[in-house]
């Protein structure tokens, strides 16, 4: 009786403990972006009339004859011609609906915290993307007792093509980075528990020989990047916090090496 | 009857069997070294793998070995790479093997490009058939 006594405590515990783990929400990656614009209006109104008009009168009598006659013409135009010529820019704000996923699933694989839904940013009435305390305040993550608030601050395509030194090939790379900072901020003290830049990275490389094409795939690409994100974000976020070691493999490129590290190997 | 008479003569012959076989299984290569990279279908006597070196360009591994012969004669040597991926399988099939003629007491160079940005590990297989060897 006593062994199934103890043994209930220390289920109540345990189920304690894992109740009392961290909620984080995660925020899409918030962006901002300077659109810019140049328009060039002309507006041309033409309106013309013309009236003409004639009368004749002829009076014939036995003692007299008359004849008037009488024409008038008018004619009017008028044009009216407005050009206008402005270029504009302005900052538009947003959320990345994109690349959290894997975020959210390393985080939960750390085992160290929860995660909580955060309400998504609508850019309606007053609200600001980056006012994260009035966002917290207003309730946009409800159940949270961390916010993982991510602002993008590059996000680079680029497609290149470079001759591969001894050979007739060309290596066909088409790469994507992405660099977000991150603040993990205490949605009831608004205390900075830790914060960090974090790097999303990847390719798709193809061997070509001259004349030939390939198509990216630009899934592939953004698949590597989120995944890559999620991990160094994870790995931080640990590191910050002072958590067990957070282990976890290689992106899913499997790659020992980096680009542009030399390997020696010794006698 | 002396059961134990040919006693001496077993141990001794196990002795022999045990040492063989050490003989027979070398310890294996160190991870970083050029012997764990470099295969050879018998050992050659003059040319040997100096110096190896592996760098990562464009995402494609390359990889650059030096051969050195001791010998005063020239030596003829054959070489080609496998190339394999994170998992250890094969990537692009088998290279055609490739002929380098390495002068007396000179260094020869060799380099290959991976054919594939999968690749992350190779072996350097090389032969030199005139090359007096010592089968494995």
């Amino acid at each position: 009786m006593k062994l199934l006594r103890l043994l209930f405590l220390l289920s109540s515990l345990l189920g304690a403990c894992n109740a009392l783990a961290a909620k984080i929400a995660v925020t899409d990656l918030a962006y901002a972006e300077r659109v810019s614009g140049y328009f060039h209006l002309v507006d041309y109104h033409n309106k013309s009339s013309a009236r003409a008009s004639q009368s004749d009168r002829e009076h014939d009598s036995f003692e007299s004859s008359s004849t008037s006659s009488r024409s008038s013409y008018s004619g009017k135009s008028q044009t009216d011609y407005t050009e206008v010529e402005s270029s504009y820019s302005y900052i538009e704000y947003g959320e990345l609906r994109k690349f959290v996923g894997d975020i959210k699933g390393e985080i939960l694989k750390t085992g160290e915290f929860k995660l909580a839904q955060a309400k998504p940013y609508t850019a309606k009435g007053s609200e600001k993307i980056y006012d994260i305390i009035s966002r917290i305040k207003n309730g946009a993550y409800p159940g949270a007792d961390y916010v993982l608030f991510g602002t993008v601050s590059e996000l680079d395509f680029r497609d290149e093509i470079n001759p591969i030194i001894g050979t007739d090939t060309l290596s066909n790379t088409f790469s994507l980075m992405l660099v977000a900072e991150f603040s993990l901020i205490n949605t009831r003290t608004y205390e900075v528990k830790a914060a960090f830049s974090a790097t999303g990275e990847g390719q798709d490389v193809h061997v070509v020989t001259g004349g030939s094409r390939v198509v990216p795939s630009r899934g592939r690409v953004v698949s590597e990047v989120s995944k890559s994100l999620g991990i160094d974000v994870a790995r931080q976020i640990n590191e910050q916090l002072g958590g067990s070691a957070y282990q976890n493999a290689d992106p899913a490129t499997g790659n020992t090496m980096q680009e542009g590290e030399v390997m020696h190997f010794s006698q | 009857m002396r059961p134990f008479k040919n006693a001496p003569l077993a141990v001794a012959l196990t002795a022999l069997s045990l040492l063989s076989a050490c003989a027979s299984h070398k310890p294996p290569p160190h991870p970083g070294s050029i012997n764990a990279k470099v295969e050879q279908p018998s050992e050659m006597s003059y040319l040997q793998v100096t110096d190896l070196r592996a760098v990562k360009r464009n995402h494609l591994l390359t990889v650059q070995a030096e051969i050195n012969n001791s010998d005063s004669n020239n030596q003829q040597l054959y070489y080609r790479f496998k190339w394999l991926d994170a998992g250890g399988f094969g990537v692009g099939g088998e290279e055609a093997w490739k002929p380098v003629l390495v002068y007396a007491y000179q260094k020869q160079t060799l380099s290959a490009v991976a054919p594939s940005p999968q690749v992350t590990d190779f072996r350097l297989v090389v032969q030199s058939p005139d090359n007096t060897g010592q089968l494995p």
